[in-house]
């Protein structure tokens, strides 16, 4: 749990980091105005947007794991089976799902609004025609730029976190928990042939 | 005589018995002060009377637990020694393998 409080912060300062680079190093910051919001504004809030998903989604496709895994090693155990549906239980049950999952739909709530913003924003930009035909000129703006540079930083961002991320519940969250898992079975094994 | 034992084998109630289970029903032996009969048991376990029942069979075949007459009232379950070796085993094996003690099991 210690790992997967840590995979949480790494998403925190992924986004934070990420939020950083957007606002202060993007060569057009100084120009964001409001209003009305110009097109940098909406190809940061879709870059944005689009590492933020990035982030949920390695971020939470690994919590998920981690807990799945959490639950196969029995750590902790949580068994309705042959207790029946009594409240206390489903109380329990409950209490973890919700804190598995307040996490995650935070996570997806912020990026699907961001998305759908940046969305309509773009589409109604094009639709004014604002933007549409200086779009392959445009290509060679400093925005443009820009917008290359923010995606690959963003890509490298999210390829190294899940490289990372995966070396550490291959190396460290996999091993412990298969070891917990085929102990207790070891366990389970000797205490019915002993008693 | 197979094919009888092979169809009772079929109908054995619990093939993979949980060990969490069983010990929260040693535990609560153990740890009330009073004698429990089978209904205040299941009550303090927290389980349905189905699965009780199995368990509580499963303890009792094995020698964990002893159904014994009470004075007045339905019988009372009491804890071996066996059983209370076990619980003991159980409660080493559990803090060495998951870390867990017994009184965190629910």
């Amino acid at each position: 749990m210690r790992l997967q409080r840590a995979f949480l912060r790494a998403d925190g300062l992924f986004i934070v980091g990420f939020v950083l680079f957007q606002l202060v190093l993007s060569p057009t910051a100084g120009s964001f105005a409001y209003p009305p919001l110009g097109p940098g504004w909406w190809a940061a809030i879709g870059l944005l947007a689009a590492g933020v998903i990035l982030a949920a989604f390695t971020g939470r496709l690994q919590g998920w794991n981690v807990a799945r895994l959490a639950r196969r090693g029995r750590l902790p155990p949580v068994d309705l089976g042959p207790t029946g549906p009594t409240l206390s239980g489903a109380a329990q049950v409950i209490g973890q799902m919700w804190k598995e999952w307040t996490a995650l739909s935070l996570w997806l709530f912020l990026s699907v609004f961001l998305l759908l913003v940046a969305l309509f924003s773009v589409g109604s930009a094009l639709l004014k025609s604002s933007l549409l035909p200086t779009l392959a000129p445009g290509l060679a703006s400093p925005l443009w730029q820009y917008s290359v540079v923010a995606a690959l930083f963003a890509a490298a961002c999210a390829v190294l976190y899940w490289g990372a991320s995966t070396w550490g519940e291959l190396r460290l969250i996999q091993p412990s928990i298969k070891t917990a898992e085929s102990r207790f079975r070891e366990l389970e094994w000797t205490f019915w042939h002993r008693y | 005589m197979d094919l009888l034992a092979q169809v009772l084998n079929l109908m054995e109630p619990l093939a993979r018995p949980d060990l969490y289970v069983v010990i929260r029903i040693l535990d609560k032996l153990r740890s009330n002060e009073r004698d429990l009969n089978r209904t205040q048991l299941q009550i303090a376990s927290g389980m349905n009377y189905t699965q009780f029942e199995r368990y509580l069979d499963l303890v009792v075949r094995r020698g964990l637990a002893e159904l014994v007459a009470a004075k007045e009232g339905p019988p009372v379950v009491r804890l071996t020694r066996k059983g209370y070796d076990a619980l003991m085993f159980l409660a080493r094996g559990l803090r060495d393998v998951v870390g867990t003690e017994l009184s965190s099991i629910p």
